[in-house]
């Protein structure tokens, strides 16, 4: 059985269908790209996952248990968008982390703060977008959790910064977790996933290991999502 | 949920800060305006104080629930393994108290202040309260805070999802229904149980004698005793939209 299970998943935005009948499994110590266009539902089902929205129909499973409050205490949860109020400073965040997370790692947040170059004391506000998305970043994959849900992680960070941002991550991946990267800068993250999945108009078009795909489809991920879509 | 107060607390720090300070400005304005004007009496000084408290607790109302929407409803308090609802309830308890202590600010003020203006004022304030004038006191915060947690349904219910259109509707319609026609339900209460409770709210009389010129003000609604059945209507609807909000909050509630 997977940590993380989704069985018939349906999501309504009134008469819109968002996510059509999405099953996926997700096993301890994968990497996983969730891939697809603008519009195509990654977040959505990201958001479905952290359960800040609620299915239309059909399952979610973490850990084996249903979604709810408690499930959030293992599973972290980067959004899209900078998550922390304006007037936390990056201590503050850290505080907060660190009261309300269990086994939230102090030393790995503090070590990822030193490696993106980023001052304790400093004021989110005060941050660059790219540099905000870095702080949660490092607040995300600090915290011990069982599946990691990272939405556009390299959005807002620009070319150069997107490799060390990327070997930030994979350092400090933890091996009995499953993590989810949903991205469409699929050239970025193709060499540091192990599965990849393509999503488009709310339906799983594609699935499977990225070395087999590559090898069935004699092209890379990148060029692979380049001809689907 | 103390850590969620600590947080709450943290986050409007600024905010108390210019509370307090635009309290005590106002108060020493009014001070200034007296001592070097003198066109102001402690009439005009006791309904400024009344006015600027009254403003202050809506003003607090309004900034507790755009707080809810802006902050609470957002990923970073949805994202913690803590039921939504201590969330909520939460920013109505920190809305609750907030308002009691700009009554209190406003209340010392006003009396070290006036009372300079007017040694009479300690005296008349203290007689008022000993008359049954606290409970108007006790009953105005609880009494507006209804109308807050009414009013914070609004954006609860914005957060629910397409397929509880119906339930949103209803909600919006049940709330304006409350507030609009609130006053009208009670009439009603009052009449079919006209069942009142012995102790009067009396009204405030501010009098002053100036030469052959007597001037009196008098604030709140009038002498009125309580209606029993309305306390309880009230208490039923405040509790009621308590646990109602808190369950949305929990339950059905959506991030977008």
């Amino acid at each position: 059985m997977g940590v993380l299970e989704v069985k018939g998943l349906y999501k309504y935005y009134g008469k819109k269908c968002a996510l059509k009948n999405v099953n996926l499994t997700g096993d301890l110590g994968e990497i996983v790209g969730l891939f697809g266009p603008n519009g195509s539902g990654k977040t959505t089902l990201l958001k479905l996952i952290i359960g800040f929205l609620r299915p239309s129909s059909g399952s979610i499973k973490v850990d084996g248990k249903d979604i709810n409050y408690n499930t959030r205490a293992i599973v972290s949860f980067l959004p899209d968008n900078n998550l922390l109020p304006s007037w936390m400073k990056i201590k503050d965040a850290f505080n907060f982390y660190k009261d309300f997370f269990p086994y939230f790692e102090e030393k790995k947040f503090k070590d990822l703060l030193e490696y993106f170059d980023l001052k304790f004391e400093s004021k989110i506000k005060e941050l660059s977008k790219g540099e905000q998305e870095k702080v949660c970043l490092s607040l995300a994959i600090s915290r011990k959790a069982k599946v990691y849900l990272l939405d556009e992680p390299l959005g807002g960070i620009d070319p150069a910064s997107r490799e060390r941002i990327l070997t930030g991550i994979l350092k400090n991946y933890r091996e009995d977790s499953l993590m989810i990267i949903s991205t469409h800068l699929i050239d970025d993250v193709e060499s540091i996933i192990d599965r990849a999945v393509f999503i488009s108009n709310g339906e799983i078009l594609i699935d499977g290991k990225a070395e087999t795909l590559r090898e069935e489809k004699k092209m890379s991920i990148d060029k692979l999502f380049r001809n689907t879509f | 949920m103390l850590n969620l107060f600590k947080y709450g607390i943290l986050g409007k720090k600024r905010y108390y800060l210019i509370i307090t300070i635009v309290t005590i400005g106002v108060y020493i304005s009014l001070f200034i305006g007296y001592l070097y004007f003198r066109n102001l009496t402690p009439e005009d000084g006791f309904v400024l104080s009344f006015i600027l408290l009254l403003v202050s607790i809506i003003l607090n109302g309004i900034f507790n629930i755009t707080s809810l929407a802006s902050e609470d409803m957002k990923s970073l308090y949805y994202s913690i393994p803590i039921n939504p609802k201590y969330i909520y309830i939460r920013r109505m308890l920190m809305g609750l108290l907030e308002s009691l202590y700009i009554l209190i600010l406003n209340l010392s003020f006003m009396t070290i202040i006036i009372n300079h203006m007017n040694p009479a004022f300690k005296s008349l304030i203290i007689n008022y309260l000993q008359r049954g004038g606290i409970y108007t006191i006790i009953l105005l915060i609880p009494g507006l805070w209804e109308v807050v947690i009414l009013a914070s349904t609004f954006p609860i219910a914005n957060g629910l999802p397409s397929e509880k259109n119906p339930f949103k509707r209803m909600l919006y319609m049940i709330v304006i229904l409350i507030l609009v026609f609130g006053d009208k339900i009670r009439a009603i209460i009052c009449k079919w149980f006209p069942y009142s409770l012995n102790f009067n709210l009396p009204q405030f009389n501010f009098e002053s004698i100036t030469g052959s010129l007597e001037t009196s003000i008098s604030v709140s609604g009038g002498s009125y005793s309580i209606n029993i059945f309305v306390i309880l209507f009230d208490i039923i609807v405040t509790i009621s939209f308590l646990m109602l909000n808190s369950w949305v909050f929990e339950k059905k509630m959506e991030i977008k």
